[in-house]
């Protein structure tokens, strides 16, 4: 990048850091408890909720992993976000309603709360928590890296600014993520999820316009060229084939209903009602963005195959090699600013979860009774857990990261969408059927990324955990006599 | 409103069931679509159900033989996307409790159905004559992306529409503001007699909390949150 381009994409990245800081001060005022630490005080409105819920989703990989898993595979990995409209679908139908109320009724602060409330089991509590805990730190690990990997390579391309390393890029992308999230908790991250998530639909739309520009002909050009070259790639499964595609369907449309970062946000609307406007600003928005991840993917395949572009040594560089190349600087500015949106969103909600479940729900399960003095620990809590995942990112062994950067959507899903997504709606779930998935998710998730076991048809690992975790769900519950659940929650589930 | 019908989570496990049928037999028909094969030059070629790398990038992966991998189980396939659509969408009828809304998902359910059975339908063609299209996209790929795609928000359209009248209703809340005043509310803010729904957020935002706010979560094991004393704030 030249000096000039690389100085536009700093401002725009500096800004946008800035306004993450500016937010946390604003939330800082607004931070009285550890409800509204952990729930904003139940007191989100239709777009905050709204972009808030797509924001979470689209982490960091929607705009780096996803354009790269396009230009390798073609059209595979549009399985996972253009079935998107159902995702939030599975979200809005199955959680809305009845997870809002028990949040509003047992006044909870976390999800492992309110399962703890539906199935009146400590157990369920504590297994819940541990999922989202295994899944926050590999996965908040591995955001923190790539933020920092982006911050440096945006420092090091101006001339003026000496060679900076790593570990300093990530303590300053560490402590921007720290400040706001210790300081305005919850509230803060919504809210920097609302920019986030607006800065992500514009930076969406004029990447798609610049990659239709950056091929000969358009989408014709595009499309032409891929099919010469190899028919598959553009056909709608992709290089991976039809199961191999398709298994991604279940995991990436009902797997949303399980993805704690998610659906905690509706337990802290303010209106039940305002579900209802939330869904589409949550479905649009995310489809916006879903033209990135196809648009950048497809057209890098296609100008590596005309020779316009050289071979990239590594499909992940599809996206940033994109932006240096093909996207004029303030276009360039805007998408990396949105990356960091998209990185610092995920993490950040990651990072109150874990918070939540390290202070709060894991001793409660344990010892029946929260730490004194909680809203103190959540937020020593955020800053250990921030500081513990970029130590752990960078001194462990690399595979061991890896392993754990993998239970993410998958394992939430299998673990998460039985316990949750189905047992809020079902009151003949038990709490052994409960326990018993989501066990069964961790150990099939941990099992075949632990052995490296590639199951045929590339079938993917969390389709096999989220069937078995499911079948053994309802299997478990149609087989038990009805459990006995507390009067309250009774009547919710009735209504 | 009373606990839905219970043939609906019967009928979930049966598709759960059905497709770890679809699953096993996919894995034992796979070794069908891998190993040697024959190109259109007759020269010998190597597929793999599930791609390889790419001949010239190989940072690319290349999809092979389309009719070599996916001829055998083009049927497969189908049943294998459209029982994961029917457990979607009977999944998503257990959020609601009113048959017209089930009915409409049910719907809903069916035209997603049709353009995925349109979509393999295309593929087969597709795999003869790659170069049809419409516009600008190969056939199959059409019906993903102009059809399956803006299809699917039929089904957040249901929700819109029918939110009021059938999925949370006026009736829901007022059921739901008495349970809350029967059963109470941790934090020592039993709702206000009159207050919607959600009034405890509108409440706390007039004032600040106080920093002795109670936050409820003291109970026994099966308390879980109701009635409790709470840890200072800050």
């Amino acid at each position: 990048m030249d000096d000039s381009r690389s100085l536009v994409v700093l401002a725009f990245v500096a800004a946008y850091l800035a306004m993450c800081v500016g937010v946390g001060v604003w939330a800082l005022r607004r931070t009285n408890s550890t409800r509204d630490f952990f729930m904003a005080g139940r007191d989100l409105g239709v777009m905050v909720t709204g972009l808030a819920v797509f924001s979470s989703v689209m982490s960091g990989f929607g705009f780096v992993g996803g354009p790269g898993l396009v230009y390798r595979m073609g059209l595979s990995s549009a399985w996972m976000t253009v079935v998107s409209p159902l995702a939030f679908c599975s979200v809005y139908y199955l959680l809305a309603k009845r997870l809002r109320m028990v949040a509003e009724l047992r006044d909870t602060i976390s999800l492992p709360d309110a399962v703890a409330a539906r199935y009146r089991s400590e157990l369920a509590r504590l297994l819940t928590a541990v999922a989202i805990l295994l899944g926050v730190v590999g996965y908040l690990g591995t955001q923190i890296l790539a933020m920092a990997t982006v911050l440096r390579d945006i420092l090091n391309n101006v001339s003026f600014i000496p060679e900076v390393s790593l570990l300093t890029c990530m303590a300053v992308a560490c402590a921007v993520l720290v400040f706001y999230c210790v300081t305005g908790g919850i509230l803060a991250s919504v809210y920097t999820d609302l920019v986030q998530g607006a800065i992500m639909i514009v930076a969406a739309v004029f990447v798609f316009a610049a990659a239709l520009a950056a091929v000969e002909g358009g989408l014709g050009g595009i499309v032409t060229t891929l099919v010469a070259d190899d028919p598959e790639a553009i056909s709608p499964w992709g290089t991976l084939g039809m199961i191999g595609s398709l298994s991604w369907l279940v995991v990436f449309t009902l797997g949303g209903a399980g993805q704690p970062h998610v659906i905690t946000k509706l337990m802290m609307n303010r209106r039940i009602e305002d579900a209802r406007r939330s869904l589409p600003v949550s479905a649009v928005g995310y489809a916006i963005c879903s033209l990135l991840w196809l648009s950048i993917g497809l057209a890098m395949r296609a100008l590596v195959i005309q020779g316009g572009h050289p071979e990239l040594a590594n499909p992940d560089e599809a996206a940033p090699q994109f932006l240096q190349l093909h996207a004029g600087p303030v276009l360039a500015g805007i998408v990396f600013a949105g990356l960091f949106a998209a990185i610092m969103s995920t993490a950040d909600s990651f990072l109150n979860l874990g918070a939540a479940a390290v202070v709060h729900d894991i001793p409660r399960a344990l010892s029946g009774r929260s730490l004194a003095n909680e809203l103190f620990w959540a937020r020593a809590a955020t800053v250990g857990l921030a500081v513990g995942s970029a130590l752990f990112v960078l001194y462990s062994r690399q595979d061991l990261v890896a392993l754990l950067g993998a239970f993410g959507w998958g394992t939430f899903a299998a673990a998460l969408v039985p316990a949750v997504a189905i047992g809020f709606n079902w009151k003949r779930a038990t709490a052994a059927a409960a326990n018993v998935a989501i066990a069964s998710s961790l150990v099939v998730n941990l099992g075949i990324e632990l052995f490296g076991i590639v199951l045929p048809w590339g079938i993917n690992g969390g389709f096999v955990a989220l069937l078995l975790s499911m079948t053994l769900f309802f299997g478990i519950s149609l087989a038990s006599p009805s459990p006995a659940l507390d009067p309250d929650i009774d009547e919710v589930m009735d209504l | 409103m009373a606990e839905p019908s219970s043939r609906l989570p019967v009928v979930l496990f049966g598709l759960l069931l059905a497709l770890c049928l679809t699953l096993a037999l996919a894995f034992a028909v796979e070794p069908a679509a891998s190993g040697d094969g024959t190109g259109a030059d007759g020269s010998a070629e190597a597929v793999s159900a599930s791609g390889a790398t790419h001949p010239e990038f190989p940072s690319m992966d290349h999809g092979g033989s389309g009719p070599r991998r996916h001829g055998p189980v083009l049927g497969l396939a189908w049943a294998f996307g459209v029982l994961q659509l029917a457990l979607v969408v009977g999944c998503l009828a257990l959020g609601v409790r009113r048959d017209r809304v089930r009915a409409r998902l049910a719907a809903g359910g069916l035209v997603l159905a049709l353009i995925v059975t349109m979509m393999v339908v295309s593929y087969g063609g597709y795999l003869d004559d790659p170069d049809a299209a419409f516009l600008a996209l190969p056939v199959p790929t059409a019906w993903f992306l102009y059809g399956f795609w803006p299809a699917q928000f039929l089904v957040v359209g249901l929700y819109v529409l029918l939110f009021d009248r059938e999925i949370v209703t006026r009736r829901d809340l007022d059921r739901f503001r008495e349970i809350l005043a029967r059963h109470g509310q941790s934090g020592g803010s039993a709702p206000h007699p009159g207050d919607p729904p959600g009034m405890d957020a509108v409440r706390r935002r007039g004032r600040p909390a106080p920093r002795s706010l109670p936050l409820g979560f003291v109970g026994g094991p099966t308390d879980c949150g109701r009635g409790s004393a709470p840890p200072p704030a800050g």
